[in-house]
């Protein structure tokens, strides 16, 4: 029995004993060529990706307003008042492929903002963040490159600093309808002129407005631009102060009521 | 030949026979009762079932005593007094089944109520009030005998010709069955004969065929001593997560979504459902598992609300409230248990995405969103959906984030009726209350027949103080859904422009202004929406905080309809005008359209003729009917869709 099972674990020593020996008689393998080494590429060129653009892109009629020509990366821009420039300001981001958030602003018109460029698949609404404002804010800059904030209370330094600090890290932009101290870029509308409403006729057509940016750095010269916000077909484009409407009395003048 | 019979115990829910989801909901609750007892239960047919009762009449002290603690258990579930259960324990389910239902409706069965005395000993041991009859061990022989054949007729069809042949034969019980020989039986009567004989043997009921127990597939984490920081749990919430995971992959399963439950020391308890599809690894689990963590701990104040349960199966994830737990402040002492419980358990298919047309939420997005409800709850965070409608906040619904994404109407049909134009960038989700007069302070009403009593001169929004209108135009009547009085509506739109720059969308709903929208508002205007709370914050909105699906827009129609259609009669004859009345204005007298469209006097501030060719009453099913006009046959000549003062209503003509 010892000898069978010892047979038995020898004999695949046998079986393997040709292994070596055998491989001395195989012939040479020519050494393999060594592969000249690779040519050291030259550093990649760094795809645009988006969070490498320094600026978040505007609508064409808003470039020049802001500093950069868009929304510069890790800053706060201020919208004096919630409306159609706020939502303007985010769509052009979300037109670019940018997630948007919303946060606070339970009336923000999404179909006009639609109707500018942003596109609802990557919109994020959070109607009323409540107390715990801040601490939203920073979890949607987390995923979304531009949050449109109004928060509920004014902010106290603290909570402002920390949320510059988060969006500074995610390379976000904080659109904040309201008043924050430090901001980069505030924007207002200063005086504004809807055409197409009569008295009792007509329809609101565009809203010719002024735009005034400041702010601290590259916008500290303030900047005016007359806007159509929005034009006759819904998008915003820039217009000229000679276009700007004046209350037009003579336009109900040219009906005559008629019979029939 | 004979099986060795054991003991069985049947409950007989007689209500819960019928068919129906309500008696099978009842049911299920019944047996989800009965496994507390016996985890082996076999559902017999709708409203009985069966389990073998030796090991837990020992356990529980006697078959009386098991057969009393499962009615009581049953009559807790709030099953109806006439569905009351009755138990049955024999030697075989044919005859426990029988037993069963003779002591559940002592009253009822009177021919089977002597049964008991006639089977000496087979001691009905319970009292009067829990109706059990237990048949000792064996002498169910003794207890069928007694049976009328009749009860052959339930078994199977076969069973129901047999039964009708042996009383025709005279044979009356089924003792006076067992007692001829079985090959005799079998040879007069055939297979179906030679069943029932055994059956009234009391010998070869078929073996029960009991489900075993639904598989435990949650985990659970104890901490002792209870942990107060999040991040050791969280860290072991990871651990927890790949066991959880490997249980549901041995099994080929994957769940729809998972039940994390965070018990504090002190008793509370943070119960939410996660959406998972087989999607989450355990590091994203466990990710869960902090932001529930940190949301129970934010201040009460925002995480008020929200029921304590589970919500209901259809919603698809975060469903209980934030941290349901008293007041919501900090677990005192600590988690004491962390447990992940997987929710709708499916086969694990893998999941594909389609390959153009799907949005991919990135994981990045998907984490905020999901921080966000976890801070706030599942409807927090919405994404618009753009659908159809005429009005502009119709035309936006919002869908909690993670949920599928589908407008509550479609965009295809054309809708005609919109305003047209730019949209408006500020849209209430609670249309506001308002006010409009003329110049000599008098309500601007507009009747049945669309007329405005006067030009609007002020506007008085809610808590704001009046302001100049310098331009107006409407009315733009729109009628909604006539056919269905609780969707329908009626109103007339108006676009007014203020002395400060800003323009509104106001509409005249049941006698009232309502502004829904405003446009881009006036750079210097120091509204503020007072509280803490932005949402909603507007003075008088209906207040609610939290935000809503399809926030109820249409204030409650305290008169029915006021601004009501007329009825349509004749088409040929002239036209009676009924019921046309504003709640404010004049009534609104029954002339015919061609008086009214020719310029007849009117108020003087009014233009000639209200220019809205949508008050032409259309003929398309979505809008007919309800003006108390007829249809112009032909486009009234200055009501084209061009020129200033057109309307702008896209209204077939």
């Amino acid at each position: 029995m010892a000898a069978r099972s010892a047979g038995r674990g020898w004999r695949p020593q046998v079986s393997e004993a040709p292994g070596p020996t055998s491989a001395g008689t195989l012939p040479v393998l020519p050494t393999l060529p060594v592969l000249p080494t690779l040519p050291v590429l030259p550093t990649l060129p760094v795809l645009p990706t988006l969070p490498t653009q320094p600026v978040l892109p505007v609508l064409p009629a808003l470039r020049e307003l802001l500093p950069g020509g868009g929304l510069a990366r890790g800053a706060v821009v201020t919208v004096a008042e919630f409306g159609l420039l706020a939502l303007a300001l985010a769509a052009g981001a979300s037109a670019d492929g940018a997630w948007c958030g919303i946060a606070g602003v339970p009336e923000a018109g999404v179909l006009a903002a639609v109707g500018l460029g942003l596109d609802v698949e990557r919109t994020l609404l959070v109607p009323d963040p409540g107390p715990a404002w801040a601490q939203v804010a920073a979890s949607l800059l987390d995923g979304c490159e531009l949050v449109l904030l109004r928060p509920p209370a004014r902010a106290p330094a603290q909570v402002r600093q920390r949320l510059e600090a988060t969006l500074r890290r995610g390379r976000g932009v904080l659109l904040v309808v309201g008043d924050w101290p430090g901001a980069q870029v505030r924007l207002r509308v200063l005086t504004r002129g809807w055409t197409g409403l009569g008295d009792g006729h007509g329809r609101l057509r565009a809203c010719c407005a002024q735009v005034m940016a400041d702010g601290r750095g590259e916008a500290a010269v303030p900047r005016t631009r007359w806007l159509w916000l929005p034009a006759e077909d819904g998008r915003v484009t820039a217009a000229e102060p000679a276009d700007v409407p004046v209350p037009d009395p003579g336009f109900a003048r040219h009906l005559q009521v008629v019979s029939g | 030949m004979s099986v060795p019979e054991y003991r069985v115990m049947v409950l007989c829910c007689p209500g819960l026979t019928a068919s129906g989801r309500e008696a099978a909901r009842l049911f299920e609750q019944v047996l989800t009762a009965v496994t507390a007892f016996c985890p082996r239960v076999e559902a017999v047919e709708p409203g009985v079932c069966a389990f073998g009762a030796r090991g837990p009449a020992r356990y529980f002290g006697g078959e009386a005593e098991l057969a009393g603690r499962i009615i009581a258990a049953v009559a807790e579930l709030g099953v109806p007094a006439r569905a009351g259960a009755g138990v049955g324990v024999a030697d075989g389910l044919f005859a426990a089944h029988l037993a069963a239902p003779a002591s559940a409706a002592p009253a009822s069965a009177a021919p089977a109520a002597p049964a008991a005395p006639a089977a000496p000993g087979a001691a009905s041991a319970a009292p009067a009030a829990r109706p059990v009859l237990v048949v000792p061990p064996g002498r169910t022989a003794e207890f069928l005998a007694r049976q009328p054949v009749s009860v052959l007729a339930d078994q199977d069809p076969a069973g129901q010709d047999l039964a009708g042949l042996l009383s025709r034969l005279g044979l009356r019980t089924l003792g006076d069955l067992a007692a001829l020989s079985a090959g005799d039986v079998a040879s007069r009567f055939g297979a179906a004969g030679e069943t029932a004989h055994r059956l009234a043997s009391g010998l070869g009921s078929r073996p029960l065929a009991v489900r075993p127990p639904a598989e435990d597939l949650s985990v659970t984490q104890e901490f002792d001593p209870p942990e107060p920081l999040a991040e050791p749990v969280v860290f072991a919430a990871k651990a927890l997560a790949e066991r959880m995971h490997e249980g549901l992959a041995a099994r080929g399963l994957t769940c729809v979504r998972v039940q994390v439950r965070a018990i504090s020391a002190d008793g509370r308890e943070s119960r939410r459902l996660w959406r998972h599809d087989g999607l989450l690894t355990a590091a994203a689990l466990a990710d869960r598992v902090r932001w529930q963590l940190d949301g129970w701990r934010v201040p009460a104040s925002a995480a008020e609300a929200g029921p304590p349960e589970a919500g209901p199966p259809e919603a698809s994830a975060a469903q209980a409230g934030p941290a349901e737990a008293g007041a919501g402040d900090d677990p005192d002492g600590g988690i004491a248990v962390l447990r992940l419980v997987p929710d709708q358990v499916v086969r694990a298919t893998g999941h594909q995405l389609a390959l153009w047309g799907e949005t991919v939420v990135s994981d990045r997005v998907a984490r905020a969103a999901m921080r966000v409800q976890a801070m706030l709850g599942h409807e927090a965070v919405l994404r618009p959906v753009l659908g159809g409608g005429r009005d502009v906040s119709e035309r936006v619904n919002h869908v909690p984030f993670g949920e599928k994404r589908e407008p509550r109407l479609p965009a295809s049909p054309p809708w005609p009726g919109r305003i047209m134009g730019a949209a408006p960038g500020v849209v209430y989700p609670f249309a506001r209350e308002a006010d409009v007069t003329d110049e000599a302070g008098a309500a601007v009403t507009v009747s049945g027949r669309c007329v405005v009593s006067a030009a609007p001169a002020w506007l008085a929004a809610d808590g704001e103080p009046p302001l100049r209108i310098t331009a107006w135009a409407g009315p733009w009547p729109l009628s909604e859904r006539w056919w269905d009085p609780a969707a329908a509506r009626r109103r007339a739109r108006f676009q007014l422009l203020t002395g400060d720059g800003r323009a509104w969308l106001a509409a005249v709903q049941d006698g009232r202004w309502l502004i829904e929208a405003g446009y881009l508002l006036w750079a210097g205007t120091t509204r503020r929406f007072p509280g803490a709370s932005c949402g909603g914050g507007w003075p008088g909105a209906p207040g609610a905080k939290r935000p809503r699906r399809s926030p109820p827009r249409r204030p409650p129609r305290s008169p029915p309809r006021t601004l009501r259609a007329g009825r349509r009669r004749h088409r040929g004859g002239q036209r009676r005008h009924r019921g046309c009345r504003s709640s404010r204005g004049p009534s609104c007298t029954a002339t015919p359209r061609s008086a009214s469209s020719t310029g007849r006097p009117r108020p003087a501030s009014s233009l000639p003729r209200p220019p809205g060719s949508a008050w032409r009453p259309s003929r398309s099913p979505t809008t007919t009917g309800c003006t108390g006009f007829r249809s112009s046959r032909r486009p009234r000549p200055g009501c084209a869709t061009k020129g200033p003062a057109c309307a702008p209503c896209s209204a077939p003509s």
